[in-house]
């Protein structure tokens, strides 16, 4: 081992969180180390002063409280909520409008930076060398989503890879992106909802397996994909 | 997941997550309740947790989450403590670290910068353990260091006055 081991490294050693071959390589570096075998014992005296301070018992005494206080709250939420949607409902129903938009799943927007012009890319649209792109996201409600660009070359970009974090309702710009030189061809593939990420994860690896040039028949079904071609 | 096993968790893993939370935080009492909320959420997800390959690091970014969460609610106070005058160090203001200011100034960024500042500043990750932990490009994380150093220096001036180094 390199040099002292991180202090993140120190946390998952003291809880045996390594896996094997580092656990090991940091107890024979903590034996042998000072600084590393002090900084163990004091995240050993905090765990004594935490179970001391705050026993299991009492923490799960605080969740059991803390939960139900909010079921009494969710419960007029939701009630106020209904009431709210049926009102809703009614001056939907009562009053329609025609040029209203429905924002029935998530979308997405490409934006293009060339030299000094920004402008959303409009499908079909044609991208070149040394274009900036920023993809923004737009979800009707809160949940997770995985966004990622794969190139013809079947290499894969991911902007959006924790599924398990849920995005909020709105917009979302992703970082950005530039085309590379020579340009190839990418495909942006958007998926919503729990299991986003592990989905696109799947069907790309099906993908390559089965042989697929790298497309839109990469993307599973219910994706949102938007295709952009090289000049 | 039942009562035992959020205990079994909390015994093992309760320390680390708190001392994380109260680093985020830099509140004791605070990193308390985003400790709370934390094993509230494995209470939630814990069939999760069972498949997190790293206990810890699962951990420690739901506790991110509660932490920034937490911090976006209490955004203007933060920012008001910031403005007081750092504790003194014996090294002196002028050695005061990027990732002191940076930590201290952690409520006045979006999640994204949050977060890399946390794995960075707190975690010590390098810059391709950072991208490998949130997916995104190498580039993308090579921008948003350069905006956290460019920051830090900004805001030691304003915490300690004088030049930028």
């Amino acid at each position: 081992m390199n040099g002292h081991p991180s202090s993140l490294q120190l946390e998952r050693f003291s809880v045996d969180d390594l896996p094997a071959d580092a656990q090991e390589r940091t107890r024979a570096h903590v034996l042998g180390c000072g600084e590393c075998t002090r900084s163990l014992g004091e995240l050993d005296r905090a765990r004594e002063d935490c179970l001391r301070q705050l026993p299991p018992a009492k923490l799960l005494g605080r969740i059991a409280q803390k939960r139900s206080n909010i079921r009494p709250r969710r419960l007029w939420i939701g009630l106020s909520a209904f009431t709210a949607a049926a009102a809703a409902f009614a001056v939907i129903l009562f009053f329609p409008r025609s040029d209203r938009v429905q924002l029935k799943g998530a979308s997405v927007s490409v934006y293009c930076r060339r030299g000094e012009q920004v402008r959303l890319l409009a499908p079909g649209e044609r991208i070149r060398a040394g274009d900036g792109l920023r993809v923004v996201l737009t979800l009707p409600n809160r949940q997770p989503a995985a966004a990622w660009f794969v190139d013809a070359r079947g290499r894969v970009d991911r902007f959006l890879t924790d599924g398990s974090t849920a995005l909020d309702a709105g917009e979302h710009a992703l970082p950005g992106a530039m085309v590379e030189s020579p340009c190839i061809d990418l495909w942006l593939v958007v998926a919503a909802g729990s299991g986003a990420t592990q989905r696109l994860a799947e069907a790309f690896e099906r993908a390559r397996r089965d042989g697929i040039p790298p497309g839109e028949r990469w993307a599973p079904a219910g994706t949102v994909v938007r295709a952009l071609q090289c000049e | 997941m039942t009562d035992d096993e959020v205990a079994d968790a909390y015994r093992r893993y309760g320390s680390l997550v708190l001392r994380r939370c109260r680093r985020i935080l830099r509140d004791d009492a605070a990193g308390e309740d985003a400790l709370q909320e934390v094993f509230v959420r494995l209470m939630r997800y814990g069939h999760a947790f069972h498949k997190a390959e790293s206990k810890v690091l699962w951990l420690y970014r739901v506790a991110d989450r509660c932490c920034f969460d937490l911090l976006a609610r209490r955004g203007a106070r933060a920012e008001a403590s910031a403005d007081q005058t750092p504790e003194p160090s014996h090294r002196g203001t002028a050695a005061l670290e990027d990732r002191e200011v940076i930590l201290r100034f952690l409520a006045s960024f979006d999640d994204r910068l949050k977060q890399v500042a946390v794995l960075h500043y707190l975690d010590e990750m390098t810059q391709e353990e950072i991208a490998a932990a949130t997916g995104w490009s190498r580039q993308t994380i090579f921008k948003k260091l350069a905006f956290l150093r460019s920051r830090a220096a900004a805001l030691r001036v304003r915490l300690c006055g004088g030049s930028y180094p």
